[in-house]
């Protein structure tokens, strides 16, 4: 089993943690979540058949796994709203509470102003960036991760770019006004 | 509407691709132990194996059967003595069971005093069932165990700016039979090939067997297509002269719903036996027939995994009003909220989304929305701009501009620019 997790945590950690981070955008959170895709893989690895690259495996696996807690998260907080009713994709957002990490703070202002920008675009569309452009995922490994078609992951690139373009745009107008 | 790489585009790809890899601080160690406690955790928390749970269920039932059938053991045991035992037997058993009754109702009368104790089957079953949920579902790949991750996925429409140099699409008819009635879906393949686009057509039409999607093939199989002097014809394999309705109605429907995405302004030539015409079931002779974009609205389909746009001449949906004159496309946009549930088809605008007006300056026609539009979630949009700007097709518009209070929701859409048509629905890679 040691074994096993070495060369997981060897191969993938960097990488599934750093998708874990942007996704739920909370580095706490994260380090949980990283460590129940761990046990999740652990313990199913022999029925891993070999279908689809362990990589992509492994990053959808992870994705599930955060999925899972950002609707826990909501379903606690419509809870506690008092609010019910099915959960739609609207209230799939992640709550964004959590003080930046130093890699982000300490980078230039374009990092932060990507980072806020990224909150603009839903989960689906955040997905694809992330594993697009911050983890390098080919349009296949993407389609193959979320389970998706290929055009469908090039349609929702396109339009979270064009969002992403139009978040930025705003963000600056609102900096421009509050100089002036 | 702008390219999908300009050169802004391309700056925040690589400020995306410049970001900051956020680190784990723990040791591996410290991750190891941790992993090592959760496998351990989950390990130690009793759950049934999985034969243990129908094993129990069945050994639950056979005991209750007993108890609650004493005649049953009575028959079996009765059967087997001699008739003056029968008798005797007969009497000792109406006393047991006065006997039974009576501690039953006592047994009730016990039960309904220790109402917060539960018997022993009501125990286990609970009991199961939560330790059902502390188990984390098998791992299986390539799906993932998760609660409730939507799985009906969107065959969105080809637009012109996704094919590449050397890239052309085909589009063939499927046959979806649902409720004794049958409705034809244009399903969209993008394929880089040399060949003339009709001979492609046929191809697919061929040689796509639908089973993986649930359909049934192309009712088109059985014609051969060629261009000749610049119009289409199609050659009929087999006698159809006596095909029942639905079957010769899928056919003519089937051409009309895929060769417009292909060809414009087209006329189809039949051919049957080396002569000009063919028998066509309840269509009689038939020589020649134009494909006429005069579809009213496109709706909303689903199964299990896929959800696809139906037109609403694929799906039968009246394209006229009372006095026999064809929607407007403000009318049409409006009857798309309503769908035709009998068939499982669906409205493709939901009843929230109010449109204001609908105006034309040519090409172009300008949708304006309500205020007081309520928008749907991220994939209805999505199902619904493309229905909208099919509907706009079919009325001969090349592009649509959105407009309204309240569009927000819409801006990944490029709705501040015109959103030029999709060429063909329902794309399948």
């Amino acid at each position: 089993m040691h074994d096993e997790f070495e060369r997981l945590y060897e191969t993938y950690h960097h990488s599934l943690y750093n998708y874990l981070f942007y996704m739920v955008r909370d580095q706490n959170v994260a380090e949980e979540l990283v460590q129940e895709v761990y046990i999740k893989v652990l313990q199913s690895l022999d029925t891993f058949e070999g279908k689809s690259s362990e990589k992509t495996w492994l990053y959808s696996i992870a994705r599930h796994v955060g999925i899972d807690w950002i609707r826990k998260q909501n379903r606690k907080k419509r809870k506690w709203l008092g609010v019910l009713g099915p959960i739609s994709k609207e209230n799939m957002e992640v709550p964004d509470t959590s003080p930046l990490p130093e890699e982000i703070v300490l980078g230039e202002e374009a990092v932060v102003e990507m980072y806020e920008g990224m909150k603009a675009c839903t989960p689906d569309q955040r997905h694809v960036l992330i594993l697009r452009y911050i983890e390098s995922l080919s349009i296949k490994e993407t389609a193959e991760t979320l389970g998706w078609s290929e055009s469908k992951v090039k349609t929702t690139q396109h339009r979270a770019i064009k969002k992403l373009r139009k978040a930025l745009q705003k963000q600056r107008e609102a900096e421009e006004r509050r100089g002036k | 509407m702008s390219h999908p790489f300009d050169q802004k585009d391309e700056k925040i790809i690589q400020q995306l691709k410049q970001m900051p890899r956020v680190t784990d601080e723990r040791s591996k160690n410290e991750i190891y132990h941790s992993v090592e406690e959760g496998l351990y955790r989950n390990r130690h928390v009793h759950r049934p194996t999985p034969w243990k749970v129908p094993v129990m269920t069945a050994v639950a039932v056979i005991l209750l059967f007993l108890l609650f059938t004493p005649s049953f053991t009575t028959l079996w045991q009765n059967s087997a003595l001699p008739e003056g035992e029968k008798e005797s037997t007969e009497r000792a058993q109406q006393e047991k069971l006065s006997y039974d009754e009576e501690r039953e109702l006592e047994e009730e009368i016990s039960l309904s005093q220790d109402e917060n104790e539960p018997s022993e089957v009501e125990v286990q079953e609970p009991e199961s069932g939560q330790e059902m949920e502390q188990t984390p579902p098998d791992t299986e790949e390539p799906t993932v165990p998760t609660t409730d991750v939507e799985t009906i996925q969107y065959t969105s429409s080809l637009t012109e700016e996704e094919l590449q140099t050397g890239e052309t699409f085909v589009t063939i008819p499927l046959l979806v039979k649902e409720e004794g009635t049958s409705f034809i879906i244009p399903l969209t393949f993008k394929t880089r090939s040399d060949k003339n686009r009709i001979k492609l057509y046929e191809q697919y039409n061929k040689e796509y067997s639908g089973e993986e999607l649930g359909f049934d093939g192309s009712p088109l199989q059985h014609i051969t297509w060629e261009e000749k002097d610049g119009n289409v014809v199609a050659t009929f394999e087999k006698d159809v002269s006596s095909i029942e309705k639905e079957e010769s109605e899928a056919i003519v429907h089937g051409i009309e719903e895929s060769l417009r995405f292909i060809r414009e302004q087209l006329e189809v030539q039949f051919t049957y036996n080396g002569e000009v015409g063919v028998q066509l079931g309840n269509f009689g002779r038939l020589e020649k027939y134009p494909i006429t974009h005069d579809n009213r609205g496109y709706y909303v389909y689903s199964t299990d995994s896929y959800t696809f746009l139906v037109s609403g001449k694929g799906a039968n949906i009246s394209m006229t009003n009372h006095d026999g004159e064809m929607y407007s496309l403000e009318e049409t946009l409006e009857r798309m909220k309503k769908g035709k549930e009998e068939i499982k088809i669906k409205a493709a605008i939901p009843e929230g989304v109010v449109i204001d007006h609908v105006q034309d300056r040519g090409d172009t026609v300008h949708i304006t929305f309500d205020e007081g539009t309520e928008w749907p979630n991220e994939e209805q949009i999505e199902v619904m701009v493309d229905a909208m700007l099919f509907a706009a097709k079919d009325f001969g518009y090349e592009q649509v501009i959105f407009e309204g209070e309240n569009i927000e929701n819409l801006e990944e859409y490029g709705f501040n620019d015109p959103v030029r048509v999709p060429v063909a629905p329902n794309k399948v890679d």
